[in-house]
């Protein structure tokens, strides 16, 4: 397997010497191409996002109409992941949830990862008093479990699923920040920062013209990972009613609202916690093999 | 030309010191040095004797918290570097002053085209266009000798030789035409043929735009090839100020004379080169006398005593040692009459 990765990789090293840009992300490519369980990772991922894209074209019935005649239907032609207790279609909930749960966790990856940025950045590159001050909040940040400090925020700020984004959000902005205050620290002191400064560079160009774009690997890196997680804590806040409310369609709340019926109609819970569990798998396998791929010193 | 014209750099009484947990380290130690228009002015040295601190204190990049410039001034056409602010400082970089450094494999932004970084640069200083800029980058690009550099232009740092990079790094330090330029061991991490190109090409370019260079150096090959005048520094002292001629003609103070007598010579056959015994003196503990007194053949009680001045033995030669003053032979008398007292 690695004597296959490495003529891969000498192949598209010739190739980048002919055409000189892309060239490390060509690299990059190339081993993330030749890892099966990575593009597996990747197709559940597409997979999932074109459902959520063409969710009003793929549903085959509303997925908020009630009717009361056709409750629990089990799996059938009509009904493929059969009906809950309201008579709703749970293939058309699910479909149209996927936009709900992967928006939340996109959203809160996004927020996370901005802030963390950010605070990595500063805190990294200015070292000091700042640095201390920032890092020390942070640690205050990951002292608390994930979801403690979720729910806490949510408590705070009443529930709902702008909020869940923002509590799901808060607990990896540290995460982001020691990732990218560890890789300032170490892209700073390199000699080509001193080359910039020495042509008159300011801290703004440095920081983000020279610093940003080369600690962008372990950046994608924690962000694919992280997405799982954050799908996964939203649904778990959902679950627990923090979340989107009923009659939303949201994974984590149809899956709580199965639960009365695990018994008599496990189908109810069942599709939504398969969906949830095959993309959050999808997105660590993709997240482990991009890792690979992207910085082979982090391997093991 | 009637009057003297008013020299580009003037350092001078320049201190740096690091403080730390540690104690003071005090790498540059009261240099002064003047740097003429077109002029070519080497320090050399051994590792550690304050350089490279010198040129990055001249460009005020000294690594903080720790390290400050602690006194003297540094006249840029007149203008005090030391007291310029930091926003003023920035214009000051890459536009008058510049620097090549030591690592071309390392001095690069690895994930930008060399030539947007010399764009890049240009742009910091002039009120050009992307394409202006980068059509100037091209151009610089050509005029450091590097073939087709359209095509150069576009690669990355990691699709360029060592060589080929130090190119790059000087044609972004001289974009903006500096009026100085501070090369440190510019030719230290290449091939010996490729070093004799790239110091061919920082020659000619210097006399196209007529900049000053400070050159920074330990290989004395270099300053014979390029330098007109050569300081010579030993832990954060200048020992000897002379001309490059003079350097290797007549070289006056002990360490200099250890230092011509450590290169090899082609005509003799010998089993193990010459040296220099001993260290330099840690910079947390610099001794009270003569830095080199420990290190010195010719030490008497004095050198270990105080540190010497600057002894100024012909128009363009100064040297910080006791053998040029007059004290020197009073010493060697009662030296002398002390043992001949002894004898009696």
């Amino acid at each position: 397997m690695s004597i296959e990765v490495k003529s891969e990789l000498n192949h598209s090293v010739s190739q980048v010497l002919n055409k000189p840009k892309e060239s490390q992300i060509k690299n990059a490519l190339a081993i993330l191409l030749s890892n099966k369980a990575a593009m597996i990772g990747a197709m559940i991922i597409i997979f999932y996002l074109l459902i959520a894209l063409f969710a009003p074209l793929l549903a085959p019935y509303d997925p908020y109409a009630i009717n009361l005649d056709n409750k629990f239907i089990p799996p059938s032609a009509d009904h493929w992941m059969g009906t809950d207790d309201k008579g709703r279609d749970i293939l058309s909930r699910l479909l149209y949830g996927s936009r709900l749960s992967m928006g939340v966790g996109f959203a809160a990856v996004a927020f996370g990862a901005l802030f963390g940025i950010m605070c990595g950045l500063i805190a990294g590159y200015y070292g000091k008093w700042v640095d201390s001050i920032i890092m020390r909040v942070m640690d205050i940040l990951l002292a608390f479990p994930g979801i403690l400090l979720a729910l806490a925020i949510i408590a705070a700020l009443g529930p709902s699923l702008i909020n869940v984004t923002i509590a799901v959000g808060a607990f990896s902005v540290p995460l982001f920040a020691r990732i990218v205050r560890g890789s300032t620290l170490e892209v700073k002191k390199l000699e080509y920062i001193d080359a910039v400064r020495s042509l008159g560079a300011n801290d703004f160009v440095i920081i983000f013209k020279h610093i940003l774009p080369n600690i962008l690997s372990p950046i994608i890196i924690q962000g694919t990972l992280r997405l799982a997680t954050a799908i996964l804590s939203a649904a778990g806040l959902s679950f627990l009613g923090l979340g989107a409310q009923p009659p939303s369609p949201e994974w984590g709340t149809m899956l709580s609202s199965g639960r009365d019926f695990l018994f008599s109609a496990p189908y109810i819970a069942l599709f939504p916690g398969l969906a949830i569990s095959i993309l959050v798998l999808g997105f660590n396998i993709f997240g482990d093999g991009l890792r690979d791929a992207l910085d082979p010193r982090m391997k093991n | 030309m009637a009057e003297k014209e008013i020299p580009i750099l003037e350092v001078k009484g320049l201190k740096t010191y690091f403080t730390t947990k540690k104690g003071t380290s005090k790498p540059v130690d009261g240099i002064d040095f003047v740097l003429n228009k077109g002029e070519t002015l080497g320090i050399v040295g051994e590792s550690g004797c304050g350089k490279s601190m010198t040129s990055l204190s001249i460009l005020r990049l000294i690594p903080s918290p720790s390290g400050k410039i602690a006194g003297g001034s540094i006249l840029f056409k007149g203008k005090d570097l030391v007291k310029l602010p930091e926003s003023e400082m920035r214009k000051v970089r890459g536009n008058d002053i510049s620097m090549i450094f030591q690592e071309p494999m390392t001095s690069l932004n690895p994930v930008i085209p060399v030539g947007e970084q010399i764009a890049e640069a240009i742009r910091l200083h002039q009120n050009l266009g992307k394409k202006a800029a980068w059509e100037k980058s091209v151009e610089m690009l050509r005029l450091v000798g590097i073939p087709s550099p359209e095509k150069r232009a576009k690669q990355e740092p990691f699709q360029l030789s060592g060589g080929m990079r130090q190119r790059v790094m000087i044609a972004m330090a001289l974009a903006c035409s500096p009026e100085i330029l501070i090369a440190d061991e510019p030719t230290t991490a290449l091939d010996v043929t490729i070093q004799a190109q790239i110091l061919e090409i920082i020659k000619n370019l210097q006399k196209q735009l007529g900049m000053g260079v400070i050159m920074i150096t330990h290989d004395l090959g270099v300053v014979a090839e390029t330098c007109d005048q050569v300081v010579v520094m030993y832990a954060g002292n200048i020992v000897e100020h002379t001309s490059s001629k003079e350097l290797f003609a007549n070289p006056k103070h002990p360490y200099t004379q250890g230092l011509l007598a450590s290169l090899p010579n082609i005509t003799e056959d010998v089993e193990e080169l010459r040296t220099i015994e001993g260290t330099i003196p840690s910079p947390y503990n610099l001794p009270k006398g003569c830095r080199f007194s420990s290190r010195c053949p010719h030490s008497k009680d004095i050198c270990s005593e105080r540190n010497p001045e600057l002894f100024e033995v012909s128009d363009d030669t100064k040297v910080r040692c006791w053998i040029y003053s007059d004290n020197w032979n009073n010493q060697s008398k009662r030296e002398e009459e002390c043992l001949n007292e002894k004898h009696s």
